[in-house]
């Protein structure tokens, strides 16, 4: 399949007063044409960032991103228009990336403006067919965010990145401030325009069952690096990297048919250090139930483990282990 | 015999607006016995936050209003309870965790300082006594210690912000163990946190709980929560609980339309795509729908419950379901 998006050894440090934080040190991504990639992670883990960058909120400090082969990672003031309008962003929470004060005609109409999409005299009309798009009734159009559920905010906040015909969504947790039942149909909805328009995902979130049912690769990440990458299914039942482990065992489920695809229970512990002071060698050493002492000492690399599985762990590496 | 340490009986709460009374708990029933943990489980804006805001008698005044109906606790009612023996009763017989640990901590004083407070009030209150700032500071270090949280002595003088969410919310663990009240209500405390900090934090809590036998009322949208860790669910939606059971029984065999809409709207992590979700949402409490207050969502409506709301059907032994359609939901499963 041909390849939308290639992030190569991207980093980006952020100099504070506690000294330089490295958000996203070294990580290399690579997303299929229509294929949805599903980035998960705790908070500070760096994924936002990652995303940030691919949309060019943020410029990188080294390292490349290509979008159909063309260098982006200048950030947006250096990024022509038209590259600015194929990647579009859905961010977390509904309630503050929309304007409270404008309506929802005003806020779907802005991109419509900005990059020319149709003539002025159609844009009524235009606005109109997005909220169709999205589910929602026409008579939207001079609500007000506030009146409107999470759910549908939500969907308002799709439409906008659908207004421009983009090739590349990045979707920046865009369920985790809604319910179940809300966010079962806003995923549904995902999905339908994927499968409609073709759309490649990147979707970061940071729950597992979401990732399950939405992504065809799943890439994990822990303090600025990644550490597992693995089609979605041999994921879940094969994990390898001991982070992984630690996380789908720690995923609270609703039926018995899933428990028994948890990992032996494996406790969590600690924290996710902080990015200033990361520790030497594996990031993840200090709470790593299989710690060796190479651990603290050595970076350990990428490592293809099973063909399209690659795990960032001295476990699979180092010449004794097996899996 | 009754050993039911809190007893919440027909229990009505209305928020006055502009527009009009908005009725948010309506005919709510809920029971928790000695050391029992149980699980409170419904939508954003189903009422559960209310519910307890009703128990601790902080509900927004003059706003927020019980309109009918006890919350009988031991052998007093405390909807009948001046402000005044409320403040005895909360933290002293009553305490509760809350969702956002950074908004339940005061940002300008040092988790000593704030911890010391509620120790020597605590113990003000539970023995007449007053003790001395010492002993205070001893028992906030033990407090910490049992929270699990690394070197106490030091954390005394930090201040909210200098910890990590998950260490603000073992803070907060602390503070209500401080005096080993006999009812906990946590609301939703593993919400704000990553799934893995949350274990850690649903393992210290169940811990202590079961350490204390302290009863636990648990607030939580998550549905994996509640099944690993509660003993009975009650299910709530608009205002009132449609369904309780035990933990095993409702995840195996849930009854109401409404727990079984929620439990397949879960993403599972078996993969097998995700269901539609219930269509609409939780109503305007301003005009609730009449009758049973999820007809409009519900794929299994009748007339009848257009019209009257249903009353409480005994389909198991500790499982009871307010729908007209269980019997025919259970025959269809």
């Amino acid at each position: 399949m041909k390849e939308i998006l290639k992030i190569d050894n991207l980093k980006k440090y952020f100099q504070t007063a506690q000294g330089t934080v490295k958000a996203v040190d070294g990580v290399n991504l690579s997303l299929a044409e229509g294929e949805t990639l599903g980035l998960v992670g705790e908070s500070g883990s760096g994924k936002s960032t990652v995303a940030y960058n691919v949309v060019g909120i943020y410029g990188a400090t080294s390292g490349k991103i290509l979008y159909r082969g063309k260098d982006i990672s200048m950030g947006t003031v250096k990024r022509p228009k038209s590259l600015k309008k194929d990647i579009q962003i859905v961010f977390q929470d509904p309630g503050t990336s929309l304007n409270p004060r404008q309506y929802i005609h005003q806020i779907l109409a802005m991109p419509l403006r900005v990059h020319r999409i149709v003539p002025e005299n159609k844009i009524t009309e235009k606005v109109k067919e997005l909220l169709d798009l999205v589910q929602l009734p026409a008579s939207f159009i001079y609500k007000h965010p506030l009146e409107l559920g999470e759910g549908e905010k939500q969907s308002i906040g799709i439409a906008r990145a659908l207004a421009v015909n983009p090739s590349l969504i990045v979707l920046d947790e865009p369920t985790s401030a809604l319910d179940v039942s809300m966010q079962a149909k806003v995923i549904n909805l995902l999905l339908d325009l994927q499968k409609n328009f073709g759309f490649s995902y990147l979707f970061i979130t940071h729950d597992l069952g979401v990732m399950r049912n939405v992504a065809n690769r799943i890439a994990i990440m822990y303090l600025g690096k990644i550490c597992e990458i693995a089609p979605a299914s041999d994921f879940f039942h094969n994990p390898l990297h001991p982070y992984t482990r630690m996380l789908i065992s720690s995923v609270p489920v609703v039926s018995e048919e899933e428990e028994k695809l948890r990992p032996v229970k494996v406790a969590s512990r600690g924290e996710i250090p902080s990015p200033v002071n990361v520790p030497s060698g594996c990031g993840f050493h200090p709470r790593c139930p299989d710690v060796m002492e190479i651990c603290s000492v050595e970076i350990p690399k990428m490592h293809e483990a099973i063909p399209g599985h690659y795990v960032f762990c001295h476990k699979f590496t180092s010449p004794n282990t097996q899996i | 015999m009754n050993n039911n340490i809190l007893e919440i009986r027909n229990l009505c709460v209305s928020y006055k607006t502009y527009e009009g009374r908005l009725h948010v708990v309506d005919d709510m029933n809920l029971e928790i016995r000695q050391g029992e943990k149980v699980g409170l489980v419904g939508e954003t804006g189903c009422g559960k936050t209310t519910t307890m805001r009703s128990i601790l008698g902080i509900l927004p005044k003059p706003a927020g209003s019980i309109d009918n109906g006890n919350i009988i606790f031991g052998d007093k009612d405390l909807t009948m309870l001046s402000a005044k023996e409320m403040q005895c009763v909360r933290g002293r017989d009553i305490t509760a965790i809350f969702q956002n640990p950074t908004a339940a901590l005061n940002p300008v004083f040092t988790i000593g300082q704030q911890l010391k407070d509620v120790i020597k009030v605590q113990v003000y209150r539970k023995t007449g006594n007053r003790i001395s700032n010492k002993a205070a500071k001893e028992r906030a270090v033990q407090v910490l210690k049992e929270a699990a949280l690394p070197d106490p002595e030091r954390l005394l003088s930090n201040y909210p912000v200098q910890l990590s969410g998950g260490m603000k919310q073992r803070v907060c663990i602390a503070l209500a163990m401080v005096s080993n009240a006999e009812l906990l209500i946590a609301d939703e405390p593993g919400t704000a946190l990553d799934v893995t900090i949350q274990d850690q934090i649903l393992r210290l809590l169940m811990k202590s709980v079961i350490k204390r036998n302290t009863a636990t009322l648990y607030i939580e949208h998550s549905l994996g929560v509640i099944r690993e860790w509660m003993d009975r669910v009650y299910v709530m939606y608009a205002g009132r609980t449609v369904e309780v059971a035990s933990t095993t029984d409702l995840f195996k065999n849930p009854l109401h339309p409404y727990t079984r809409g929620l439990l397949a709207a879960v993403p599972k992590l078996t993969g097998g795509g995700i269901a539609l979700g219930i269509p609409g949402r939780v109503p305007e409490y301003l005009n609730p729908p009449s009758g049973c207050r999820f007809h409009p969502r519900c794929e299994y409506k009748m007339d009848i419950c257009i019209k009257e709301k249903p009353p409480y059907f005994e389909v198991g032994k500790e499982h009871k379901v307010a729908c007209y359609r269980s019997a025919d939901i259970e025959r269809d499963s």
